[in-house]
């Protein structure tokens, strides 16, 4: 598992763990993302149960374990949070913020640390982490019926689950280098992941309002600077909802 | 029904923690065997039902008959109950041994995890976490054997219950010498059902008794692995 830092002022740190070539093949390839706000961590898509020691240890070699206060679950797959139970048997007091819709469905992992669930309304809720709110943003059908992602005005970083995702080869770099040759890698995942085109316009309207510098996605590589324009216009272009035929 | 194979082909102990899949597996052949009693509870129902209407037909013995009737009803709501009891026990049992098996899980990836983990704060934490899941498995399991235990006890009151169908049976055929002429075939055919039904029961309680000694000697040897100490975990 490898991590690399995103973002750091000293008390306000973003890092990204991915590419890691321990995973069995039949695992896709997931980024998991921490956040630490004086000496508070948060992670969002703590990732599925098969990559969970290697994760384990990658986050272990930042932050005492303890730190870690809060959980963002974009939405209910199981590369995004099976292993959820791990992770709260390690920090059991810690908040899991998931959308309302899905806080019943996700219990069946076992029930004993749903009073830690935060549901989050439709509408979305800024929460706090050590000295910094962030902001939950709404993405419902992209491609989940509850989605959420995460916007972080500090950092100006967008955490964007499933939204900007690709199926990248092994070894590719964490950062998108050449923008236009990436989304051959990104637009049948995108075509077919993403159900409605009503729901994604929505989404691009309410991110071209937020000053974001960085889109972090679950899946494939990071996009920064110009390439966040360039990723916006080529998704609103994009039709979704179907299948490459 | 089970044969004799299913319980003696988990008896080798394990690695990864199956052992505790085995006493699932053990517990679920019962709950799934248990549900045969159930017939049986009902069989001996429709006997009395049977003895009831023979009652009206038989001649001058027909008030004696009548009273067998309603013992041999009364049997069976006994039977029931204990069912209903030996299935409680069961279903605790079988919910308990899912959690074990769901915490082992849990267990074992922290472990592997501590692999990962040089010495430090978080290698001690995992260590203390996975030790907590190991402790509390144990005392589920505890609690388990507590319930199996529980369960012995209504097996061996079904078991005299039982045993109170054959003393019938043997009654019914006794009687069937004195009564008047022309009676003792009613006797006699209430004494063959209460006989099939006893001896199907007895075949299918030592099934269960069996399978019971075997959760029993299994809960006892908790191996290693369920304690999660050994097989390379």
């Amino acid at each position: 598992m490898v991590s690399k830092k995103l973002y750091d002022d000293g008390t306000h740190e973003w890092i990204v763990f991915g590419r890691d070539p321990s995973k069995p093949n039949s695992v896709i390839d997931t980024n998991e993302y921490l956040i630490i706000s004086s000496g508070q961590a948060m992670m969002m898509d703590p990732g599925g149960s098969e990559i969970f020691p290697a994760v384990l240890s990658e986050v272990s070699r930042l932050v005492d374990i303890k730190q870690i206060k809060q959980y963002l679950c974009s939405h209910q797959d199981p590369d995004i949070m099976s292993s959820l139970p791990l992770w709260m048997s390690l920090t059991p007091e810690a908040k899991i913020y998931v959308s309302w819709l899905w806080g019943g469905f996700i219990a069946h992992f076992g029930s004993s640390y749903v009073n830690q669930f935060i549901s989050v309304p439709d509408s979305g809720l800024d929460i706090k982490l050590g000295s910094t709110t962030l902001q939950l943003i709404p993405a419902h059908f992209l491609h989940s019926s509850g989605n959420f992602h995460l916007y972080d005005p500090k950092a100006k970083i967008l955490f964007s689950g499933d939204v900007g995702s690709a199926i990248v080869p092994e070894n590719y770099p964490f950062f998108v280098e050449d923008f236009m040759s990436h989304i051959s890698l990104m637009e049948p995942f995108h075509m077919r992941w993403m159900p409605s085109n009503e729901a994604k316009n929505k989404w691009i309207r309410h991110i071209r309002k937020l000053n974001v510098e960085m889109i972090c996605p679950q899946h494939g590589a990071i996009m920064r600077g110009v390439q966040v324009k360039l990723f916006l216009d080529w998704f609103e272009a994009l039709e979704v909802g179907k299948t490459k035929e | 029904m089970e044969s004799q194979a299913a319980f003696t082909s988990s008896t080798s102990w394990c690695i990864n923690g199956s052992c505790a899949t085995a006493i699932f597996q053990d517990l679920y052949r019962l709950h799934k065997i248990s549900s045969v009693l159930q017939k049986s509870s009902v069989a001996l129902q429709e006997i009395s039902v049977n003895a009831s209407i023979a009652s009206d037909h038989s001649g001058h013995g027909s008030k004696v008959f009548k009273e067998i009737a309603k013992q041999i009803g009364l049997l069976s709501v006994l039977l029931n109950d204990e069912i209903k009891k030996m299935d409680s026990h069961l279903s605790i049992m079988i919910k308990s041994l899912l959690q074990v098996i769901g915490k082992l899980s849990r267990k074992r990836k922290l472990i592997r995890c501590m692999n990962f983990l040089g010495p430090s704060k978080n290698y001690m934490h995992v260590y203390n976490v996975q030790e907590t899941l190991g402790l509390e498995v144990d005392v589920t399991l505890d609690e388990t054997h507590a319930e199996l235990v529980f369960m012995k006890i209504e097996l061996e009151r079904f078991k005299q219950l039982v045993n109170r169908v054959w003393s019938i049976e043997i009654s019914l055929r006794v009687s069937a010498t004195t009564v008047h002429s022309g009676d003792e075939i009613f006797y006699l055919s209430i004494a063959e059902a209460m006989k099939s039904m006893a001896t199907e029961t007895s075949v299918v309680l030592d099934d269960v008794a069996k399978l019971n000694n075997s959760v029993d000697i299994r809960l006892i040897n908790r191996c290693g692995c369920i304690k999660g100490v050994k097989n390379g975990l």
